[in-house]
């Protein structure tokens, strides 16, 4: 009688995956508890963090107030336009240095094609903090530290991108190039009318992965930069947080902390599918 | 007539011959000054001695010499192969146990995906902050559960342990996602015979899921190594390699030796010997990638 319930029991959560959700429950919660712990942080008056450092439900609501008052500490507009220059700026030229040289390798025939595209490959395996002291000992003898230009450079040929679009660009049926050719329209005027719009998805997947590694960089931008009027949120941010030594502060660092991921969240809401195909594909570089 | 239908033949084929590698040109141009050109300049200077302002002296293999002859080189090596180690094991484990559990047709699938991939899309630099402030001894969140006044990130044996938390908790959820994809490709029929000889998940998982998803296993694993190795914002942020260099990580004592000592001899050879290493992890990566889209 007894096993038969336990049987019945048994069945039921087998069925409903009940000890399935159970533990995705408790896993997703850990990971969330630091999101969390973000919010309830960020809207907290800063004297509260003192007397109840650990209530759930604030007494007032000062989440604008904090990031007010962190933006008039240290200079957050600089640092966002940097941002939105930098990780902009940068996905343009990644596009327009990559779209010619991946429909080269597509679709044209040339003498040395296989070891061009080799020394293309080869850079995809080189990680961006092998490279870190190369790269600053050059950026450096240009005269170019402390510029936005400085936190680009590196990046402006993505092996990535030429992969993707190679891929893309030789998905498209030679019928369709021809029948461009006979009205006139080929090479890069092919290219701008017609060819970008085909391999639109793959320009969707590269740029959701551009936007998002440069958005997060923090080491070769921190390295290459000294003030404010070439470094970006996520250094102004850290260094904001660093100098904070009081409860009090946290408040603020946490408020703008929402400020910085919030474009990120909005991104992954809207794209979600995209995002995740993105990140699959992405591996170890941007 | 003939000469000129020639001449517009001739002007059409150099341009087509030509056209190729004017698309590339750009490309190349970058490729070369930015990554080739420095890479090779860096081998070429770790075979010198040399500072800022100093004279280049050559003297052949000495730096290499004098780095592995360095007990604090090796002290990071150990360090960085205990972190590379612990955060790979843990974070790539529980990532393929949640994959297995989460392979159904659950109701709120994407919930939990999302749930659990979001700190890899936030800046780990970001996630570093927060971390400091949950491990904040006096008004942090972690003792506070904990009912404890430890000081994580100040103490010998804790501080790296606290960084691999950092590590698994900014990973684990994309893992989860790469063995969720590779998951969905694994046949249903051989699961359904499986059920009809009567086995159980356990040895389902055992003798079916586990061999045919070891080529996702082992991309995983190396993909997390090479992330493992990379995680220097997480050690400039919330240790800076202390106490007593007990979190020092490799590319964290790289930066110390190039940018705050200005040692740039001994930093290219760093540098030379770190590329090398990620260099071949990430070769054995792409191979692995490329095996798994065309066999898989």
């Amino acid at each position: 009688m007894r096993s038969q319930t336990r049987n019945k029991v048994w069945i039921f959560m087998e069925k409903n995956h009940v000890t399935t959700n159970l533990v995705l429950i408790i896993t997703s919660a850990i990971i969330v508890i630091p999101l969390f712990w973000i919010i309830i942080t960020a809207i907290k008056g800063p004297a509260e963090i003192f007397y109840r450092p650990f209530s759930l439900i604030p007494e007032r609501f000062a989440l604008f107030s904090n990031i007010a008052e962190a933006w008039s500490r240290a200079p957050f507009t600089n640092y966002y336009w940097n941002t939105v220059v930098v990780v902009m700026g940068l996905l343009v030229v990644q596009l327009i240095i990559a779209i010619p040289a991946a429909y080269a390798f597509a679709r044209l025939e040339f003498k040395g094609k296989n070891l061009l595209f080799m020394i293309v490959l080869v850079k995809l395996m080189i990680t961006a903090q092998s490279v870190l002291l190369p790269n600053y000992l050059l950026v450096s003898s240009l005269g170019l530290l402390d510029t936005k230009l400085a936190i680009a450079l590196p990046y402006f040929s993505s092996p990535l991108a030429v992969l993707l679009f190679r891929q893309a660009f030789k998905q498209i049926p030679q019928e369709v190039v021809d029948a461009a050719e006979i009205d006139g329209c080929q090479g890069l005027k092919f290219i701008w009318h017609i060819g970008i719009s085909l391999i639109k998805p793959m320009i969707v997947a590269l740029s959701v992965i551009s936007i998002v590694y440069h958005w997060n960089e923090f080491f070769w931008p921190m390295l290459v930069t000294d003030t404010a009027k070439a470094r970006t949120l996520t250094i102004g941010l850290a260094l904001f947080g660093l100098k904070g030594e009081t409860g009090a502060e946290w408040t603020l660092t946490m408020a703008i902390t929402i400020v910085v991921i919030i474009p990120l969240f909005f991104m992954f809401a809207v794209f979600r599918r995209q995002f995740i195909n993105s990140f699959m594909q992405s591996g170890t570089t941007g | 007539m003939v000469k000129n239908s020639q001449k517009v033949k001739r002007t059409k084929l150099t341009k087509s011959v030509i056209r190729p590698y004017l698309y590339l040109i750009p490309l190349f141009t970058f490729l070369i000054v930015f990554t080739y050109y420095p890479i090779a300049r860096m081998f070429y200077l770790s075979l010198f001695q040399w500072g800022i302002g100093s004279k280049k002296v050559f003297i052949g293999i000495e730096n290499y010499i004098t780095v592995s002859t360095t007990p604090l080189f090796w002290q990071v090596v150990r360090n960085n192969i205990v972190f590379s180690f612990g955060s790979v094991f843990i974070s790539v484990s529980l990532a393929l146990f949640l994959a297995v559990l989460a392979n159904k047709n659950l109701k709120f699938k994407g919930f939990y995906q999302s749930l659990l991939f979001y700190p890899h899309i936030i800046p780990l630099a970001v996630g570093a902050l927060i971390w400091i402030w949950l491990f904040n001894p006096r008004q942090g969140l972690f003792n506070h559960l904990l009912g404890a006044e430890v000081n994580w990130l100040n103490s010998f044996e804790l501080a790296l342990p606290s960084l691999m938390v950092v590590q698994i908790w900014a990973n684990m959820g994309y893992y989860f996602l790469l063995f969720l994809a590779g998951l969905q490709n694994l046949p249903a029929s051989l699961y359904e015979v499986a059920e009809l000889d009567g086995a159980n998940s356990w040895q389902k998982f055992r003798h079916l899921t586990f061999p045919l998803i070891s080529s996702t296993t082992f991309f995983v694993i190396l993909l997390a190594i090479i992330h493992s190795i990379q995680s220097v914002d997480l050690v400039y942020l919330m240790t800076e390699g202390g106490p007593a260099n007990s979190s020092n990580l490799i590319i964290y004592y790289l930066y110390t030796e190039a940018f705050r000592w200005w040692h740039l001899d001994i930093a290219s050879t760093i540098s030379s010997i770190l590329f090398i290493v990620l260099l071949l992890l990430t070769a054995l990566y792409f191979i692995l990638l490329e095996r798994k889209v065309y066999y898989a």
